[in-house]
């Protein structure tokens, strides 16, 4: 399979087969373009991004700080780094996340579930009887939250295969007003409580993601969380990878119809007074949040 | 032919019945949206050919976040 310039195609898109350097400018403008298009970070004095050690928030930063010098901007950038706690998994990505931090002279801020909740994932686990990626969900988003307002914009790795997955499952579970908060810049209030959110990876494939750090040689090792089990995200993961096969648009446009519905479903959840937890003062549907709530079983 | 996987961390060895990247991922029912496949050391898709000679990687790009 080749290039339109002759050469060796190392990827296939959606404007056809690429080599490497066609694929890598084709890439880096698509994460520019969606800088622009969505303004991501326009009148920001200084960015969160939020990083892992993986490919996507490794890029995420990567492009985030080509981006802000091609444009001169006067924009602090901070690598965000919550640390679960999980052993075989956390310290191997944490080791290659100060690598790259360091190589592309970007200060990494690293927050840990122990240092916040005196016990690591995997001993507050022992505690609490619940399913493992979900303790772990609502106690990363409690510490992004809480972090996040040290920032302007706080950016992220969630990349096209995320975006159309969560848009399906949102959708099987008629979850309408998370579909209101989907979207390359989140946060349907975008007032009080909630730090701009923005996904510079939105419009990308998460295969070019992977390619673009391959031929970028950011060499980050594959590690899997040891608590990973199929769940309803990867039967949504493997259904539009095969039906990618037939048609290489199909996560394209199905984000294209999120972002023509998106601003009606917005206005309609705009309305409506936020909560707030009683013990933190996050926003909260109910009265404690179930961040404070698994707290409490802690101490 | 001696393939290494990497999501799980090892050599496999397949008796490969075909000829290029396309017939070995249908082989081992590896969707190539999923998967980069690695030829001595290049990047490989479509038509290329693959044998036994050849050191063959193949990489997952799905990985936590
Ligand atoms: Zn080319
Ligand atoms: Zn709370």
């Amino acid at each position: 399979m080749f290039c339109h310039c002759g050469k060796k195609a190392v990827i296939e898109t959606r404007i056809g087969p690429l080599c490497k350097e066609h694929f890598v400018e084709f890439f880096e403008s698509c994460v520019f373009d969606t800088f622009d298009n969505f303004e991501l970070i326009s009148n920001a004095k200084n960015i969160g991004v939020a990083v892992s050690g993986g490919k996507d928030s490794t890029v995420t930063l990567y492009l985030t700080q080509k981006y802000v010098e091609n444009k001169n901007l006067n924009i602090e950038i901070e690598a965000l780094c919550i640390d679960e706690g999980i052993k075989g998994y956390r310290e191997y990505t944490i080791n290659d996340l100060k690598r790259v931090c360091s190589d592309l002279k970007v200060p990494l801020r690293i927050v840990s579930f122990k240092q916040e909740f005196n016990y690591t994932l995997d001993e507050s686990l022992k505690k609490i009887n619940t399913k493992s990626c979900r303790l772990c969900g609502i106690f990363r988003r409690y510490l992004l939250n809480k972090y996040s307002k040290d920032y302007d914009v706080i950016l992220t790795g969630h990349n096209l295969d995320d975006e159309a997955q969560s848009f399906l499952m949102n959708i099987f579970n008629a979850n309408t007003d998370l579909i209101a908060r989907q979207g390359p810049i989140t946060g349907v209030i975008s007032s009080s409580g909630f730090t701009t959110r923005a996904k510079p990876l939105f419009w990308c494939r998460e295969k070019e993601v992977f390619v673009y750090s391959l031929i970028k040689g950011f060499n980050l090792r594959f590690v899997e969380c040891p608590y990973a089990s199929s769940s309803f995200r990867e039967v949504a993961r493997t259904f539009l990878n095969e039906l990618e096969l037939e048609d290489i648009n199909v996560k394209y446009n199905l984000i294209n119809y999120l972002l023509r519905i998106l601003p009606d479903l917005k206005k309609a959840y705009a309305n409506g007074e936020i909560k707030r937890c009683k013990i933190c003062g996050e926003p909260s549907s109910q009265e404690i949040c179930r961040a404070c709530y698994y707290k409490k079983q802690l101490a | 032919m001696k393939v290494f996987l990497e999501k799980e961390g090892k050599y496999l060895d397949v008796e490969f019945k075909g000829k290029t990247v396309p017939d070995l991922l249908k082989q081992l029912n590896l969707n190539p949206q999923e998967v980069v496949v690695v030829k001595n050391d290049e990047i490989v898709l479509g038509d290329e050919p693959m044998s036994e000679q050849d050191d063959v990687k193949i990489l997952s790009v799905i990985s936590g976040g």
